[in-house]
């Protein structure tokens, strides 16, 4: 039996977001303390039968940020323009960079899990739980519910685009496609008021209504606990 | 309850200066089936707005049931006319089949067993009860515009009108939307190109051309006559071209 199907998608949610709090309070982290998380993560995972390839695939999608600020943050202490002082900066400051890649994965991972666990509605269902603001409730909605009527969009614009318009040179092609990127923008905008037309002509007043009441129990608060016990330990480590 | 609607001389003009409708008179009465057709930039969907009170006419009156819309009036009317959008990705925006149908009922302040009743009620007169707990964008087109039907229908309206209910449709999926079409015991008001769903379905029909009405009476009698379907954009329907 999966003990996470026992808890309230609130305490899911708060649980995650105290992981994660302790994992950015408590950077730079060693090589113990990261591997202890991805360890707890990686059991949690196990527990709530969840796909943790999947997860830890899709945890890597912070890669490229993080890599690049990773990448420029000894910049900042090039003194003068030559090979050895760059050599000295980034011999210098491996451990923080390390590092900012290292936190934000760890979050990330922490977010797959979450994600695993959760749906999209019970993460939404939460948000509205805790009292996050509305607009951001109904931001997120909109987001979860349009981002494949975006993505059916631009793959059909750059279906034209390409059809019509084969063998283009590389900067003719980002030009396109920021025309492309205003064109979805416009496209957004009108279909965000005939949407808008929807809502309202079914008794829209300003709040998304929801059917779902589930209040935290004993588990809820047992898991709880456990979280913060979680990333006080990383912190008391730290 | 008996829900007919009146538009007394009502105009109305874009804020971009689009004159889209100009002193319409029209009653559509109690249970009536109605087809408004026209050609494109006709004045249909600013009709089907205006009924619901999403536009508000510049001038003239609309009625509905005991009810002129004002701003006063605009809950309940919104509450007894249910509006079908042509493009159910406009119509459909939650994450759930399921509350996206309860959305409208909710939205009214009924109970929690209420609202599931009538969303089950409402996938029923669609069936589609197994895509509840479906996202709408994993659903087919067909399968999204009879959501779409379905997120009106659990509202309950006394009056429904329909933007192009059976467009892009496969010949089973229009079938199958003409088959719910009949079977919606409320006032209907439907626009449409599809002339020969007009036919078979709805006994009367209006004509709306430049933002006026040109032609108001029995679907038979007006999709028949080919100098006035030609004059304005339209023409006769398959089963008379070809009978």
């Amino acid at each position: 039996m999966n003990p996470f199907n026992s808890l309230t998608p609130q305490s899911k949610l708060l649980g995650a977001v105290i992981m994660v709090v302790g994992i950015v309070v408590s950077a730079p982290h060693t090589a113990f303390s990261a591997g202890a998380v991805v360890l707890l993560v990686s059991a949690l995972a196990i527990i709530a039968e969840a796909r943790i390839g999947q997860m830890l695939l899709r945890s890597l999608v912070v890669l490229p940020v993080a890599g690049m600020l990773s990448l420029f943050y000894p910049l900042r202490f090039v003194a003068e323009l030559t090979p050895a002082a760059f050599v000295t900066a980034y011999a210098t400051y491996w451990q923080p960079m390390l590092a900012l890649i290292v936190t934000p994965w760890l979050c990330v991972l922490v977010m797959m899990f979450l994600m695993e666990i959760c749906t999209q509605e019970d993460i939404l269902y939460a948000m509205e739980c805790l009292h996050l603001p509305h607009i951001l409730v109904l931001l997120l909605t909109f987001m979860f519910r349009y981002v494949d009527v975006m993505r059916y969009q631009l793959r059909a614009s750059r279906r034209a685009l390409v059809s019509r318009a084969p063998g283009l040179s590389a900067r003719r092609q980002v030009m396109l496609y920021g025309n492309l990127a205003g064109s979805m923008l416009i496209r957004a905008y009108d279909q965000g008021e005939r949407i808008h037309a929807a809502m309202l002509s079914r008794g829209y007043t300003g709040i998304l209504p929801r059917l779902r009441s589930e209040r935290m129990a004993v588990p809820d608060a047992i898991f709880l606990v456990c979280t913060i016990v979680f990333a006080c330990g990383l912190l008391l480590y730290h | 309850m008996s829900c007919s609607i009146i538009y007394e001389d009502v105009s109305f003009t874009y804020p971009n200066g689009t004159d889209a409708l100009h002193q319409v008179n029209l009653t559509l009465r109690h249970g009536e089936h109605v087809a408004l057709l026209g050609p494109n930039g006709a004045g249909k969907s600013t009709i089907m707005l205006l009924s619901n009170g999403i536009l508000k006419p510049n001038q003239g009156r609309i009625v509905v049931g005991d009810l002129t819309l004002t701003a006063d009036t605009l809950k309940p009317i919104r509450q007894r006319v249910g509006l079908v959008f042509q493009d159910p990705d406009d119509q459909l925006f939650m994450t759930t089949v399921h509350d996206d149908i309860a959305f409208g009922p909710l939205n009214r302040g009924l109970s929690a067993g209420e609202v599931e009743q009538r969303v089950a009620d409402a996938l029923e007169a669609v069936s589609l009860t197994h895509l509840s707990a479906k996202a709408p964008h994993d659903l087919s087109f067909g399968q999204k515009k009879r959501i779409a039907l379905a997120t009106v229908l659990a509202m309950q309206p006394d009056f429904l009108i329909l933007d192009e209910p059976s467009s892009n449709l496969d010949p089973r999926g229009r079938r199958q939307m003409m088959e719910l079409i009949r079977s919606i015991p409320s006032t209907v008001l439907i626009a449409t190109h599809d002339l020969d769903m007009a036919w078979e379905l709805l006994p009367r029909t209006i004509i709306i051309d430049g933002g006026q009405v040109v032609a108001d009476g029995p679907t038979r009698e007006l999709l028949a006559d080919e100098v006035l379907m030609i004059s304005h954009g339209l023409e006769l329907p398959a089963v008379v071209k070809y009978s």
